[in-house]
């Protein structure tokens, strides 16, 4: 029996979320450049914050993060993490990432739930203390998994999107990771 | 297209692994524990 605060729940709601947005996206509904966060537009519509998570670019975009969904979800089950503190990573996240984008004014449209997959990856490898490992190899190994090829494309045509997005999905895991060591290294209450 | 494929197919790699892992160290744990438990058993039995 699959329990209500699980994070099996939280990867099935993602998903059907992305994939209901995506539907919309494919029979001309929606597009992406109402649904993503952009530099100008974001302040006058800050829901966008919210949706770009569930929006993707294409049928290999969605795949993709649905398969490393998938995969964040069942470490994080393994991990014994709550539900809650799966879709808190994956929310706080994924705005957090895009946040210095928009600052510095990149002229891109971003959407995707990656940054917020990335994010559940560095708070995964943090976890993975609690079963004796050590965190780093794992942050290593995520960090390569997730900016390796984009950081060749970087290198092999110098593109300017490749390069944000090694940066972002690099930037993600790195505040993953530090919202799970702040949360075990947290003060205890005092009442 | 290419680099997003490629992205997948590292992180079904890397995440698999990493989920190798974990079930291979949880059930080390579970006999260990289960070890434990029959030797605490048997200890007791001879007493």
């Amino acid at each position: 029996m699959v329990k209500l605060n699980s994070p099996l729940i939280m990867v099935f709601v993602i998903a059907a979320l992305c994939l209901v947005i995506f539907y919309f996206e494919s029979s001309g509904r929606v597009s992406k450049e109402e649904f993503g966060v952009k530099g100008g537009k974001v302040l006058a519509e800050p829901w966008r914050f919210l949706t770009f998570m569930f929006t993707h670019d294409g049928w290999g975009h969605l795949l993709m993060n649905l398969t490393a969904l998938a995969l964040v979800g069942s470490l994080a089950l393994g991990l014994g993490l709550s539900g809650l503190s799966f879709a808190a990573v994956f929310l706080v996240v994924g705005p957090l990432t895009i946040l210095p984008a928009i600052l510095l004014s990149s002229p891109y449209t971003f959407v995707g739930a990656s940054a917020g997959i990335s994010g559940l990856f560095g708070a995964v490898s943090v976890k993975m203390k609690r079963y004796g490992f050590s965190a780093v190899p794992f942050f290593i190994l995520f960090a390569i998994a997730l900016t390796a090829t984009p950081a060749a494309e970087v290198l092999y045509s110098q593109s300017a999107a490749a390069a944000t997005q090694a940066s972002m999905h690099f930037l993600a895991l790195v505040l993953g990771a530090g919202l799970a060591v702040s949360y075990r290294y947290r003060r205890p209450r005092r009442w | 297209m290419l680099v997003e494929v490629a992205v997948g197919v590292l992180i079904l790699g890397v995440g698999s692994l990493s989920l190798w892992m974990l079930r291979r160290r949880k059930s080390m744990l579970r006999e260990h524990v289960f070890r434990y438990q029959t030797v605490e058993k048997y200890v007791e039995e001879e007493e």
